[in-house]
């Protein structure tokens, strides 16, 4: 048997252990909107909000039995290779030191403690949307993982994009910031799926296709994109009846992100099979559905995702 | 002439019988192609209907999530004959990593077998959350396995 599988068999041996341990928090946040006592730690609420976003798998090095969050994958880009940086508590070469303005302000704006803008392949974009209580939650989870030293390495990227002072201009021309404002007309389970879909889990960073600059195309919303991360396609989402999964029920949504199985009993690989395993199957069946529920009201797109002729 | 024409057949018929051996071999590597797939659709087909039966929650025994398991176990012991010949020519998503890492192919198949059988056990004994696990872990063995072996799908 593979390193890998085996890895993949362990771990998700281990995730079915902790997700029956995590049950009694989803429960015990039900229980508390029902006006129970006890209410999970911010820890606990961290946690979900970690599964919610995929597992921050970038800063796991996992094909090369790298330690949790401690950074050194290897992402590939268009414009060259990024490595996921150590986000382990370690003071000297992880976020250890961070308060939580200083983590606020990475998740919500792309800046280090020091001012150092980071690349986009980093998705403050998204996460700006987060509340700040959730950020904060997730600080508190990050925290309370094994401190790791690793030291980061640099990215490889080929001129201009080595320069990072072009950031600046990408940012100013790519980045709005703001928390997810919910709209009042649409569903409470709407508005959550777009939370999740957006602020949290991401999908649209692999699902929508980028333009010259690596800025996601506002125009095709995930619609499918030819250069995902580490050169994987990904497909389209939206409910084109052809080229997206508009033939998937909202019960194979929600059953795909919980095992991984897709309506014809395949299962889901690469990066999409971990981020279900290390997050999404975690989550709570109501926020599944809220996600199912949001990605089948988008407008289908037609799309058809193949690879580059190169 | 007539040295001329059995000079002639002297060269033809030899590379005709290449040809045809050629073509043979040809339709055999496509057929041998086919046959791993269907084993495979075969696979996918019998999860999908577990999958149908929880993702529904199908008003059906549990006996029908353990038919569906047992198919995929018995078909995991066809899976190494199979694959056994080296054809990587045609429609086909197999890597050559099957036969450089012929062992731990043959291993990801039995694994698969064991967590079938498995799940069909716990099917029979009815409890829903040890389905679901049993579920997730033949998952895993078709997914490392693929994620191995299997050339990603667009």
């Amino acid at each position: 048997m593979s390193d890998l599988r085996l890895r993949r068999v362990n771990f998700l041996r281990g995730a079915l252990v902790a997700s029956l341990l995590a049950l009694p928090v989803s429960s015990l946040a039900q229980q508390e909107s029902i006006g129970g006592s006890s209410q999970p730690s911010a820890i606990e609420r961290g946690e979900y909000i970690f599964r919610a976003t995929g597992g921050c798998g970038c800063h796991t090095d996992y094909a090369n039995g790298g330690a949790l969050l401690a950074g050194g994958r290897a992402i590939e880009t268009p414009f060259g290779t990024i490595y996921g940086t150590n986000i382990t508590p370690d003071p000297e070469t992880g976020i250890g030191n961070w308060s939580d303005e200083d983590f606020l302000r990475a998740m919500t704006e792309g800046l280090g403690p020091d001012g150092t803008i980071f690349y986009p392949v980093f998705p403050y974009t998204a996460f700006t949307k987060m509340t700040r209580q959730d950020v904060l939650d997730l600080k508190a989870y990050l925290f309370s993982v094994p401190a790791v030293k690793q030291e980061n390495k640099p990215p490889e990227l080929g001129f201009p994009f080595n320069i990072r002072s072009g950031l600046h201009a990408w940012r100013l021309l790519n980045f709005d910031s703001g928390t997810f404002e919910p709209d009042g007309d649409q569903s409470e389970e709407w508005n959550r799926g777009v939370y999740l879909s957006m602020a949290l889990a991401h999908c649209g960073e692999c699902h929508t296709p980028r333009g010259t600059t690596g800025a996601l195309d506002e125009e095709m919303p995930y619609a499918g994109s030819r250069e995902g991360p580490e050169s994987e396609l990904a497909p389209n989402i939206t409910p084109d009846q052809e080229t997206g999964i508009g033939g998937w029920s909202l019960a194979d949504i929600v059953w795909f992100l919980q095992t991984g199985f897709k309506p014809e009993g395949d299962d889901a690989q690469g990066l999409m099979g971990e981020v279900i395993e290390h997050g999404y199957m975690h989550l709570v069946e109501s926020d599944l559905q809220a996600i199912a529920a949001y990605l089948k009201s988008l407008t289908p797109i037609r799309n058809v995702v193949e690879p580059s002729a190169q | 002439m007539m040295k001329g024409s059995r000079k002639m057949v002297v060269w033809i018929v030899p590379l005709i019988l290449v040809a045809v051996a050629a073509v043979v071999l040809a339709q055999s590597e496509e057929g041998a192609v086919a046959y791993r797939q269907r084993i495979m659709s075969a696979n996918g087909a019998s999860m999908g209907a577990i999958n149908d039966i929880l993702k529904f929650k199908l008003a059906v025994s549990n006996e029908h999530i353990a038919a569906h398991a047992e198919t995929i176990h018995r078909e995991s012991q066809l899976v190494a004959d199979a694959f056994k010949a080296q054809v990587t020519a045609g429609e086909t998503r197999a890597l050559p990593e099957i036969w450089q890492r012929w062992d731990e192919f043959v291993a990801a198949a039995d694994a698969m077998g064991q967590a079938s059988a498995k799940l069909a056990e716990v099917a029979r004994a009815g409890d829903p959350q040890a389905v679901m696990a049993g579920v997730r872990e033949v998952g895993a063995t078709c997914g490392g396995c693929h994620d191995v072996f299997r050339k990603p799908n667009e």
